[in-house]
């Protein structure tokens, strides 16, 4: 209803059904009484830059909200959940800040890190021993204001504590970013963006915008986070040529 | 009016028989008293087992001596301790007055001479041998005594008299033994009641923290490290360690750390009392504040938060890389606790090979059957390590599972495949 009548005061190459019609809803809208979804207050280009077009494309604020927490859902490890976020903490660890890993699900491996240009000596990892101190270390660090983003990996969560860690993470002006299992898609979460990671069958990774502030859900995006083919990140021709020397197979 | 005394009644023993000086509680508490002081007034005379002199003439280009002394006897009331305070042109004038009940802050010259006039004969600090002399000659108060001729007094009751007269009038010097704090700061704190409860601890163990702030403060020191000491009736002491990740001296702080610590801790048996211990101190510098930051830029330093989940977690529970000069994958980055990595990088050569790595390591490479998987690039043969005997020859692949999820996969010689990591 609300969607194609910008051409309707013009008339020119749409054939109008009914002008009485029209003219009605027109001065409805000239009134401000009908929400347009168009006139959403964009407030594009605030978040911080992804580092893959398609996935800015898909967000709100053309980027990783700031000072809001995310969610990123998915399934298994091993589908690129970490590269959509490498770009974004290569940017981050020039900030005289943190980031913290908490309670990483693997050992994480400086050395790709800094190849994708991460500052590791910016990287505090920490496990925690219960539920208890992840939480408490979690809101912590977003709340402390020295965290330029905060990575967690908590088995279960409440959406009470989501709730409390979203507010840290505002108060904290920290990048938040809480990794669950999918099967949590399905419980309200206050968090502010919501995304959904799973793999294709072509290698690529989908995304699924299940919910954002200031915005709406979009058709998922397939990205090419360059998995699975070699030389990943920057790959100049002449890693390309130095990948055919070594490669095997020797026997 | 150069003389300052305090007078606490509450440090005063009951009796003689409190045995020596040196060790009784009351003077451990007299020493953190006199560090108090010092945020004020730069001499400070131990005077036991219930006094403090200070020295406050110096002071006067800073502040009148009627605002110091409301200063510093707010600040002892501000510690729970009741006081006498008086001024006095002599020290032990001063401290006469103010064992006598202490003297109001506007205290002039003539208003001393006549209280000092005014006290009975008891109150002069005399020997008892010579009080009840005097007493015998119908002498009662001070005044009387003042104005006898000093010859015949001298000659009557012995030289001991007429110094204790030049004293009081200040006629010759005084000297004293000027307080200085003890090289690391060691205190320990008795509790009127067992503590069952850990979050009992707190308030006390505040205590100390405001005494170690003001040692601190006084020889401009800082901290890293405490060691506080539990004691138990009936049981081995128990001992814990306070750590912070930057020097400290506010007592604010390391409460806010030692609370953190002690949600860890379980109380086995009741606490009757505390000590505390500055385990490090190193010269305290003055971090440089921005004058002009914005309060909601940061709520506190980067390296509190350390502190903070270290006295929360423990020390093994965070983090931070290292590097080693080492090519095998499961060696080449080390995570460490307490670690402090520079900024360097890692070797050239590492990076370049670490562009093909995954991201997530497995701290234990996996076994897998070859018909699960669906290589995809390599092999990348790793072969590394022989020089302390557990070398590795690998040829590492990217393989996809049924799944879908991309690991890195590797063959040993034997043929048998292992998951090394996951390209995350």
């Amino acid at each position: 209803m609300t969607v194609q009548h910008h051409n309707w005061h013009t008339g020119s190459a749409r054939q109008e059904p009914d002008i009485k019609h029209s003219s009605a809803l027109d001065s409805v809208i000239g009134q401000g009484q009908v929400w347009q979804g168009r006139h959403w207050p964009a407030n594009s280009g605030q978040g911080l830059k992804t580092g893959h077009a398609q996935l800015d494309a898909l967000l709100a604020e053309q980027g990783w909200p700031r000072g809001a927490l995310s969610e990123v859902l998915y399934h298994q490890s091993g589908i690129g959940e970490m590269q959509l976020l490498v770009p974004a903490l290569a940017e981050l660890s020039r900030q005289d800040r943190w980031i913290m890993l908490i309670a990483p699900p693997f050992v994480p491996n400086a050395a790709a890190l800094e190849a994708a240009g991460v500052d590791t000596s910016r990287l505090l990892v920490v496990q925690p021993g219960s539920v208890r101190d992840l939480l408490w270390t979690i809101e912590e660090s977003l709340r402390s204001g020295t965290c330029s983003a905060v990575l967690a990996w908590p088995q279960q969560l409440e959406t009470r504590a989501v709730r409390r860690l979203q507010l840290a993470a505002e108060s904290g002006r920290s990048l938040g970013l809480l990794f669950r299992p999918e099967r949590q898609a399905n419980e309200a979460s206050p968090a502010a963006l919501r995304l959904r990671v799973a793999p294709t069958r072509q290698g690529l990774t989908e995304v699924t915008v299940l919910k954002q502030r200031g915005g709406f859900g979009q058709a998922p995006a397939q990205l090419d986070l360059g998995l699975g083919r070699g030389t990943r990140h920057t790959g100049s021709a002449e890693d390309a040529d130095l990948a055919e020397v070594i490669q095997g197979p020797w026997q | 009016m150069i003389w300052l005394y305090l007078h606490f009644p509450a440090l005063c023993p009951e009796s003689d028989l409190s045995g020596s000086a040196a060790e009784n509680p009351g003077h451990r508490t007299l020493k953190r008293l006199a560090l108090r002081a010092q945020r004020q007034v730069a001499h400070v005379a131990l005077n036991p087992p219930c006094g403090l002199l200070l020295e406050t003439g110096s002071m006067w280009r800073l502040d009148t001596p009627e605002h110091l002394q409301q200063t510093i006897t707010g600040d002892m009331e501000d510690l729970g301790f009741a006081i006498q305070a008086s001024q006095g042109t002599s020290p032990l004038a001063a401290r006469l007055l103010a064992e006598a009940g202490g003297q109001p802050a506007e205290l002039t010259e003539d208003g001393q001479k006549a209280a000092l006039h005014s006290l009975p004969l008891q109150a002069c600090d005399l020997e008892p041998k010579t009080v009840s002399a005097l007493l015998r000659v119908g002498i009662r108060h001070c005044s009387e005594l003042l104005a006898l001729p000093a010859a015949s007094l001298g000659q009557r009751f012995g030289p001991t008299i007429l110094h204790w007269r030049e004293r009081l009038l200040g006629h010759i010097p005084d000297p004293q033994e000027w307080f200085t704090p003890p090289e690391r700061f060691d205190q320990h704190l008795d509790l009127n009641e067992d503590i069952e409860h850990v979050q009992g601890i707190r308030f006390p163990l505040g205590r100390l923290l405001t005494a170690l702030e003001d040692y601190c403060r006084q020889t401009q020191q800082a901290t890293d490290e405490l060691a506080l000491r539990l004691h138990h009736r009936e049981r081995s002491p128990t001992d814990l360690r306070l750590g912070s990740a930057t020097p400290e001296a506010r007592a604010a702080v390391w409460e806010e750390l030692a609370r953190l610590h002690l949600e860890r801790v379980t109380l086995y048996a009741p606490v009757t009392a505390l000590s505390l211990r500055s385990r490090r101190l190193q010269p305290y510098t003055a971090r440089d504040e921005e004058l002009m930051r914005d309060p909601a830029d940061s709520t506190d330093e980067p390296r509190q938060l350390i502190s903070r989940l270290q006295a929360r977690l423990g020390r093994q529970a965070l983090l931070r890389r290292a590097w080693q000069e080492d090519y095998r994958p499961q060696n080449y980055t080390r995570w460490i606790a307490g670690h402090e990595p520079g900024h360097g990088r890692p070797p050239n050569t590492q990076t370049q090979m670490a562009r093909q790595h995954p991201i997530w390591l497995l701290p234990e490479p996996r076994p897998v059957r070859l018909q699960r998987l669906q290589l995809i690039t390599g092999p990348e043969r790793i072969q590394t390590g022989w020089w302390d005997l557990r070398g590795i020859k690998r040829d590492y692949y990217q393989a996809r599972l049924a799944d879908h999820s991309l690991v890195w996969v590797y063959e040993r010689p034997d043929g048998q495949w292992f998951i090394a990591g996951y390209f995350g």
